[in-house]
């Protein structure tokens, strides 16, 4: 049944709009997203990239992937992979960006030791934050651009032994001097988070130090003057009443502190959502 | 006329005025000082006359006392006042009804007026003063220290207009309370069964019942005095309360109780119910949340003395409004509220918003690096 289907997806897709390919990329703009001149720009954009770092780098932008029988992109994009046999060297190392245009969904799927190892879950991740922006604003070429510029970026990274990820990525130095969009996305958060932080300390140190200027006041209590050795408690008991019990699932936290790639059984790592 | 008494030093005849830090009392003039018996001594025939003296007047009634309407260009928050001569320089002292001692405001010599304390309204024990006024002052030049919020200029600008050394009237109650207290108390436990949390919650009736004594609990006796700043220079050692005599008064200011035990109860019932309930919490045992369900505390028998303690009043004026500080005068336990400066409170605000969250940003900003928390 599966063969079926990837038999179907060959058929429809080298019915292509428009494509190109080449040894390390293949665009596919069934959704006819950008303008020629921009495609070919683009084209040799990710045949330059890949040929650099010896990555397939490739890009699907269809109208609507549910069309193929699929409801979940991951999984269509594991079978589009394979179908259309894409990837390098003997692993069939590669990156693929799929966009499916009619739920705008998309999903960032690698194969191949090489590529699980220089696109991390983190790496990933920072891709999408690459293009989404654009794409909200129907800035198709803007996003391509950004993404093939992120991806040549984590190539790099993982070339020089420091892959993109939630641990050590801060030592990559020369990666850092690309981020500094993201870097700047990042530093607002935290700066709004320490100043939260800083402002209820200082509130806290404030009242503290204003307390300290009145210190008259009415008694409370007369605790000073009880001998408690002479308190005589003379009726005492602690009486079990009933007991309660409540359930709670356990929470468990996100892989985002993780760090490394998640790969799927079928050898694939992907990052997926909407744009 | 009712009579006043100054003390007189033996040898001089100079004025005589008590210091806490000898205990004895000591001659302005020529530097004598004589132990409290001493004078004590000399003065009670003289004392016990002024008393006497004074009873038979009151039986006369108002012979002694002026309406205060009659007072020309005066206002007087008392209905009454009292008109004395002073023994020393025969000038016309005018008190309120309740000035035990003070000072003549021509001669300035310390007078004491011991018709004051007829049957009934002398005090048993008195604290004498330890700390002397320049002790009062340093007290509350160090009290201004380390005050971050305090305006920079009222320490500069802020002088002491007035300070007055005043054996304040007390009333300390002994008693015992029964305190009947229920309290609704829980345990937690929690544990974990595969994918759940589990929390437990064990609820317990827990009821205590017992005896509390209470000794010597103060409120102060005189409508003038603030209830509260009174409240926060306690508490006093009471170990060096000795029998009262007017020997510790010169020197000082005094005024006698017009304010009854009755009239004080409520606050004092107040404070011992408190207290009460809080003894039967503490004999709860280990409970993880302890709350009072019900309570109900009884004053079995209770007992005032009537006592004078010592403090030291500072008054200092700044930007048109006064500033009171007292001074406990036996530990120097010193309270007042100070003025507030708008312009500091905001600077630390603002200072360490800036700072501390500059601090935690970088941090936070460090930690997201490894960790990823807006990946």
């Amino acid at each position: 049944m599966k063969k079926l289907f990837s038999l179907a997806l060959i058929l429809l897709l080298s019915l292509s709009a428009r494509g190109f390919a080449y040894d390390y990329s293949i665009l596919y703009d069934e959704a006819d997203l950008l303008e020629e001149e921009d495609a070919e720009l683009l084209w040799d954009m990710m045949e330059s990239v890949g040929s650099e770092y010896d990555m397939g780098i490739y890009i699907y932008i269809l109208k609507d992937f549910t069309d193929f029988g699929y409801s979940n992109i991951e999984d269509f994009s594991e079978v589009l992979y394979r179908s259309e046999e894409l990837g390098i060297d003997e692993e069939d190392t590669g990156l693929m960006l799929v966009m499916s245009m009619e739920d705008r969904d998309f999903d960032i799927c690698a194969h191949g030791t090489k590529a699980h190892y220089t696109f991390t879950d983190y790496g990933k991740k920072l891709l999408q934050e690459d293009f989404i922006p654009y794409f909200k604003k129907n800035d198709w070429i803007g996003g391509f651009k950004a993404y093939v510029e992120g991806v040549k970026l984590e190539l790099y990274s993982g070339a020089q032994g420091e892959p993109v990820d939630t641990y050590g990525n801060s030592k990559s130095s020369n990666y850092g001097e690309y981020r500094e969009v993201d870097a700047m996305d990042t530093i607002l958060p935290c700066l709004l988070i320490g100043l939260a932080f800083g402002f209820i300390v200082a509130l806290i140190t404030v009242l503290v130090f204003r307390s300290q200027m009145k210190t008259v006041h009415l008694a409370k209590d007369a605790g000073y003057y009880v001998d408690e050795n002479a308190v005589n408690i003379t009726k005492r008991s602690d009486m079990f009443t009933h007991r309660d019990v409540s359930r709670h699932k356990i929470q468990t936290s996100s892989n985002s502190s993780g760090g490394g790639t998640h790969i799927s059984s079928g050898g694939f790592s992907h990052s997926s959502g909407k744009f | 006329m009712a009579k006043v008494t100054n003390y007189q030093c033996p040898a001089c005849t100079g004025p005589l005025h008590f210091v806490g830090a000898s205990g004895k009392l000591e001659c302005d003039y020529c530097g004598s000082s004589f132990e409290v018996s001493e004078i004590d001594a000399q003065y009670n025939s003289k004392v016990e006359q002024a008393k006497e003296e004074s009873d038979k007047e009151k039986e006369k009634a108002s012979a002694e006392k002026v309406k205060i309407e009659e007072i020309e260009g005066q206002e007087w928050n008392q209905d009454e006042i009292k008109l004395y001569n002073c023994s020393t320089c025969g000038a016309e002292l005018i008190c309120e009804e309740t000035t035990v001692a003070t000072h003549c405001p021509y001669c300035g010599n310390p007078t004491i007026i011991p018709g004051q304390f007829t049957a009934g309204v002398m005090p048993s024990k008195i604290i004498p003063f330890k700390l002397d006024k320049k002790a009062a002052e340093v007290a509350l030049t160090n009290y201004y220290k380390g005050k971050k919020l305090l305006p920079k200029v009222f320490c500069s600008q802020n002088h002491i207009e007035e300070v007055k050394g005043v054996y304040v009237p007390f009333w300390l109650f002994d008693g015992e309370t029964y305190a009947d207290v229920k309290f609704h108390c829980e345990n937690v436990h929690t544990t974990t069964d595969g994918e759940y949390e589990v929390t437990t919650t064990e609820h317990y009736s827990v009821h205590r019942a017992g005896n509390v004594p209470f000794e010597k609990v103060p409120s102060d006796a005189s409508k003038k005095m603030d209830n509260a700043e009174m409240d926060s220079i306690e508490p006093f050692n009471y170990n060096e309360l000795t029998d009262f005599t007017t020997s510790y008064l010169p020197g000082f200011y005094a005024e006698a109780y017009d304010e009854t035990p009755e009239d004080v109860m409520p606050r004092i019932q107040t404070r011992i119910e408190r207290s009460s309930i809080d003894q039967m919490r503490r004999s709860v045992g280990h409970y993880d949340r302890v709350s009072c369900s019900s309570s109900n505390v009884t004053i079995k028998k209770i007992s005032s003395s009537y006592v004078f303690l010592p403090v030291w009043l500072l008054n200092t004026k700044w930007n048109d409004k006064n500033y009171q500080f007292a001074v406990n005068g036996q530990t120097g336990k010193i309270v007042g509220n100070l003025p507030v400066s708008a312009g500091r409170f905001c600077g630390w605000l603002f200072g360490l918003t800036a700072g501390v969250g500059t601090a935690v940003g970088i941090i936070v900003y460090l930690l997201n690096l490894y960790f990823g928390f807006f990946g």
